[in-house]
């Protein structure tokens, strides 16, 4: 699983046509695979602290979806205002 | 936010601690206690939100298999069923982020003031049981305690790793096919790593309180059991059970092979 991770991760976006989208979208999807459950456990061991999203589906997938549809900025863009509106 | 204020706030907050109760360790514990005593009313309502969020899973599954596809219907039956159980919505991410910077901050104070043996002509008493609050812990007793109080803590929260199954598989195109399968690769790969996390921070975190004062490190396991404490009597033990039954039947094979 790990192994199809890697080589999704370096094919990335096949189907993105810029560099840019695909160097987005491979970020993002870093951070939910390593930074993400990392954080989770970090902020439960040391703080206590049980962050949760009320968001289906999540800010960082939401961003990809929108990157794919409309390009890097405007999905970028767009992702950044669903994140900063969350509260 | 003018965090050096807040600093010095909490400093001499800390510092009065210290006058009254005349020990470096007792004031730490006394303002490990008061603090997460006033975070409360803010953690409770998630906490219990997310309690019951997780004793409806199996109906917000249902929901999905129902209006799969139409994203506004199951939006709304969610809200339905949020309403029927009185959960309130989750605080948004902003919040939440505010809190953790809190918690970071509360953090950091503590430790710029372990380092210290006076503050502001204040000569602060760092013995306590066995210990020099200033220096690590010889005897690796507070690191051990910080790693393990820390496992069960994360026991008790987070279930393990569960694979959230949130793509609905019902794509018509290969490429929405491909994007999904790799959607779920991602979720897959998170819960695995967040399930060794959860084993391999504690011993991280141990092997960080060896070098750190060793007053660092009471805080650890100060807000650490208060956090165990507060858990229980929202949530009961979670998994550690489930973890104390698969250990024990695993030794119990043993002996049964042998």
């Amino acid at each position: 699983m790990k192994r199809r991770f890697a080589i999704n991760f370096l094919r990335a976006e096949s189907s993105s046509p810029t560099l840019l989208a695909r160097a987005s979208i491979g970020s993002i999807q870093l951070y939910q695979a390593l930074l993400r459950p990392f954080l989770t456990v970090w902020l439960v061991q040391n703080f206590g602290f049980v962050s949760q999203c009320k968001q289906n589906p999540t800010c960082s997938q939401y961003t990809i979806h929108q990157i794919r549809k409309h390009g890097t900025i405007t999905g970028l863009k767009k992702g950044l205002i669903r994140f900063w509106n969350c509260r | 936010m003018n965090l050096s204020l807040i600093n010095n706030i909490l400093m001499e907050f800390l510092v009065q601690l210290h006058q009254i109760t005349g020990n470096l360790g007792l004031s730490i514990l006394a303002f490990t206690l008061v603090v997460r005593l006033l975070l409360v009313p803010l953690s409770l309502p998630g906490m219990k939100s997310q309690k019951k969020l997780r004793d409806l899973q199996p109906e917000l599954n249902k929901l999905k298999a129902i209006h799969g596809k139409d994203k506004k219907a199951l939006q709304l039956a969610q809200m339905e069923l949020y309403k029927k159980h009185n959960i309130n919505p989750l605080s948004g991410c902003l919040p939440q982020v505010v809190q953790i910077v809190l918690l970071i901050v509360l953090y950091q104070v503590l430790v710029a003031f372990v380092s210290k043996t006076e503050f502001n002509g204040v000569a602060l008493n760092p013995h306590f049981f066995w210990l020099n609050l200033t220096q690590p812990d010889k005897f690796f007793i507070l690191p051990v305690l910080a790693g393990i109080t820390q496992l069960i803590l994360s026991l008790m929260i987070l279930p393990g790793a569960e694979t959230p199954n949130l793509i609905p598989d019902d794509a018509k195109s290969k490429k929405l096919k491909e994007e999904n399968k790799k959607e779920e690769d991602t979720a897959e790969m998170a819960a695995a790593m967040q399930k060794q996390m959860l084993f391999i921070m504690p011993i991280m975190t141990a092997f960080i309180a060896v070098r750190f004062p060793s007053g660092v490190a009471l805080y650890w396991v100060a807000s650490t059991v208060f956090s165990i404490i507060q858990q229980y009597f929202m949530t009961g033990w979670g998994g550690v059970t489930l973890y104390l039954k698969r250990t024990l039947n695993f030794f119990q094979m043993k002996s049964f092979t042998k």
